[in-house]
């Protein structure tokens, strides 16, 4: 008996053991999710990029979220296509080991990672990234403004890649069921913000459902990483686009005097945060005051977290972006969902255009200076390879997402990645970003975490969401000469 | 003996020396090439880089104490938004007293528990070591799933006892708004709760180690005088295996300081979660030439250094050491 205890107690930890070792990153899987290329498509590589039989590459990427797949099957084309030895080495903590990465001797040779903008502009004055200006040309991108991204001094450095839209992500199961109120009708997601505050309302007073012990909330948002960010800029963008590009083109460094208060304090800031406090909808409790229309633990939630709260039924919308099929493709697997559907943020003014803001900055591509093989020609030349039309649709395929550049929407696609294809198509789409000092060195980041905390846990009122903003300001004015002294003369 | 036969053998005698001297300068050698590589030369830099600041445009330039200020205007209030908060330090020293008078304790007890092989000794053995065992990214998953009032143990257990409320959104009860983790003022406490329950199995092991060397026939021969168990644990065990006492108190304390993966992964970027080293990485992953964050590891080791050196003189003075 003792024995058989033992074994069991044994067993026990082995299972947890491994439990460990699973990581939550995609699983590492080297099936093409491609079908070879053509012959005619291979003869076409290699009359646009050249003969580079037996010249190797390195390229280390960040394995999280979009995987790494799609960059091995466009190596893959390109080394069949060029002769060329391309590798591709998946690394899950790239992000934070690419500093040491790109310092050392002999590391990779090309990086598909993300990092602050200043960390990338050091690396170029550096020399230790390669400036990529002379493939400028090739590079189509598909959103104007995206061309900025990536540029100091002149000079090109990093290829901004992704552009991964942010949305809403809806239970079409649940819309069908919530009674009509004010702006919103049965059956169809709101498109006016209006509407979906009254869909909030029916949720709550109307509608009533439970699952399991729990009541069904309107919306789940990972309030951990800061995903209300998503609805706070995208609405500036959709009520005041001039504004919300302004905000970003700034390149004054001295803002003695306040001179750049009237960027951040303005209409579009402060309606966008006097929506989302709407949104939270606070009412006074046993605790003090409350966000009624998310889960209570709406401010430790993780994006997983909120993902899976929506898919086990626990909300009616969740804050998330294109990337939401991908990431969460093995829990919808396993409870086999199919209600899932992508829209963009309500409009918040009558007549208002569906405006979707791609945050920067992005994951990029950039060339080691002292990568092992010292190959800048093949490398750049693979980066225009990874710009191009072809390596776009199988960037759609393999990610259901869309990537900087102009390609055609392939076919394949799921109904959902179809779904943000249809969104981008019919939305103003906007860059938050610029390649201006101020964007690049952070100062006119915006710390709003604190503020979405205090407008969710106070009373509403009509200027709340303007306090906040000067709040908000009075941060930046104070940080804004330590974020930028590096780059005055 | 004649002369020849003395030279020999003190020839041999001085060959032995050196061959002895070679052997352990040898071994010594790549550990304080490594101390002097990895600890010296970086913290020297560190100390050098304090007083400069690496501008994009003009390279690298001499600025003084102006790290230094931008250090202690954070801590003074006189910059908003600053990561340099006073909440930052009371964090982290309050990890100090949890560490000696709760995890320490707690590890002595239930460590005298596993040597005296009380009832199930071997269950709780297992179950005492299984958070040394697992990652702490799993360990700060359950324990972020546990407190959910919706779905997590504790949180069921809370509501089971009456403390849940009623259940509505209005009424959660002793749950505060944003859940444990998420609300500003229970955030902390529940870092520390965490730190609590993953704190204790780490070290256990040195203290089994420590209480498994001891003479049996010291407690037997104490046992006979009629001595109590409480006795024996204050009177015999404690001074006996006071010297690991001594050593892990201090490396403890000195890992407070650089201990930052908890609230990380449990609160993210909560302001009122953060610690000395969680604000230093934050720093240094968005701008890994900030010289700031310099002038601030400075800072940190003058004071730790006055910390540890301090503790460990008074346990020097006031604990008492027997050798057996």
């Amino acid at each position: 008996m003792k024995k058989l205890l033992k074994k069991l107690f044994c067993l026990t930890m082995a299972l947890c053991l491994t439990c460990t070792c699973v990581a939550c990153g995609t699983p590492d899987d080297d099936t093409p999710t491609i079908p070879p290329a053509s012959e005619g498509t291979l003869a076409q590589i290699k009359e646009t990029y050249g003969d580079w039989t037996d010249e190797a590459l390195e390229v280390k990427a960040i394995d999280k979220g979009l995987g790494v797949q799609w960059i091995k099957d466009a190596a893959s084309t390109f080394n069949k296509a060029t002769g060329s030895k391309i590798t591709v080495l998946a690394d899950e903590t790239l992000n934070e080991g690419v500093a040491n990465f790109i310092e050392a001797d002999s590391g990779s040779d090309v990086y598909f990672t993300f990092t602050s903008d200043v960390q990338w502009v050091r690396w170029s004055q550096r020399g230790l990234i390669v400036p990529i200006s002379d493939i400028e040309s090739t590079l189509d991108f598909k959103v104007n403004g995206f061309e900025q991204i990536g540029i100091y001094n002149g000079q090109r450095y990093i290829m901004p890649y992704v552009t991964s839209p942010s949305g809403l992500v809806y239970n079409q199961n649940y819309v069908n069921e919530i009674p009509s109120k004010g702006e919103f009708t049965t059956g169809t997601f709101p498109t006016t913000w209006q509407g979906l505050l009254d869909m909030c309302d029916s949720i709550n007073e109307d509608w009533n459902k439970t699952v399991g012990s729990n009541k069904v909330v309107p919306f789940t948002y990972g309030g951990s990483v800061g995903d209300m960010d998503y609805v706070f800029f995208q609405l500036w963008a959709q009520i005041d686009p001039d504004g919300y590009k302004a905000y970003y083109d700034q390149d004054d460094l001295d803002i003695t005097g306040e001179t750049n208060k009237s960027l951040l304090v303005s209409e579009g800031a402060i309606t966008a945060l006097d929506c989302i406090a709407k949104l939270f909808n606070t009412k006074l409790g046993t605790n003090g005051y409350y966000p009624s229309n998310t889960v209570s633990t709406y401010a430790s939630d993780s994006n997983l977290v909120a993902e899976q709260k929506f898919l086990n039924g626990q909300s009616v919308f969740t804050i998330t972006g294109d990337w939401f099929e991908n990431e969460m493709r093995d829990y919808i697997d396993e409870v086999e969902a199919d209600f899932y559907h992508f829209t963009t943020m309500p409009v918040v003014k009558a007549g208002g255009q569906s405006t979707i803001s791609l945050g920067t900055p992005s994951t990029y591509f950039m060339i080691a200076a002292n990568g092992k093989n010292n190959n800048d020609d093949l490398a750049k030349k693979f980066l225009s390879y990874m710009a191009s039309p072809d390596v776009g649709q199988i960037y759609m395929l393999s990610t259901g997402s869309s990537n900087a550049f102009e390609c055609e929407v392939p076919e394949g696609l799921s109904p959902f990645a179809q779904e943000v294809m249809n969104a981008w198509a019919n939305s103003r789409v906007v860059v938050g970003g610029s390649g201006q000092i101020p964007h690049l060195t952070c100062a006119i980041g915006l710390q709003m975490a604190q503020a979405y905390k205090e407008i969710a846990t106070s009373a509403y009122t009509e200027t709340l969401a303007r306090e906040k903003i000067e709040r908000l300001y009075e941060i930046q004015y104070a940080g804004w000469n330590d974020c930028v002294k590096d780059f005055v003369e | 003996m004649n002369t020849i036969e003395t030279t020999k053998i003190n020839n041999s005698m001085k060959s032995l020396k050196r061959r002895n001297a070679i052997f352990v300068y040898g071994f010594l050698a790549w550990p304080v090439f490594q101390w002097l590589v990895f600890w010296v030369y970086p913290n020297i830099g560190m100390i050098v880089d304090s007083f400069f600041r690496d501008s994009v445009v003009a390279g690298k330039i001499f600025v003084g104490f102006e790290n230094y200020e931008v250090i202690f205007k954070g801590f003074l209030g006189q910059q908003a938004g600053s990561l340099f908060t006073v909440r930052m330090l009371t964090n982290t020293f309050s990890l100090i007293p949890l560490t000696i008078c709760i995890n320490m304790v707690l590890m002595i007890i239930f460590a005298y528990a596993l040597y005296k092989k009380v009832l199930l000794h071997g269950f709780f053995k297992i179950v005492l070591f299984l958070p040394s065992v697992l990652s702490a990214v799993v360990l700060c998953l359950c324990f972020k799933m546990s407190l959910d009032p919706d779905v997590g143990l504790i949180g069921a257990f809370i509501k089971a006892i009456g403390l849940g409320g009623d259940g509505t959104a209005g009424n959660m009860g002793i749950f505060p708004v944003g859940g444990f983790l998420g609300n500003d003022e229970t955030v902390w406490g529940s870092i520390l709760v965490f730190n609590v329950w993953t704190g204790v199995s780490g070290q256990l092991i040195y203290f089994n180690s420590a209480m498994a060397r001891l003479p049996a026939s010291v407690f037997e021969s104490a046992e006979l005088d009629g001595a109590t168990e409480m006795q024996q644990f204050f009177k015999l065990c404690i001074p006996l295996i006071f010297p690991t006492i001594n050593t892990l108190i201090i490396s403890t304390v000195a890992g407070c300081l650089s201990w930052m993966m908890p609230a990380l992964l449990l609160a993210g970027s909560n302001p009122n979660a953060s610690s000395i080293g969680l604000v230093i990485t934050q720093i240094v992953k968005s701008d890994s030439k900030n010289t700031v964050v310099c002038a601030f590891g400075v800072l940190v080791s003058i004071v730790g250094t006055v910390v540890v050196l301090t503790l460990h003189k008074l346990l020097d003075k006031y604990g008492q050491e027997v050798e057996y």
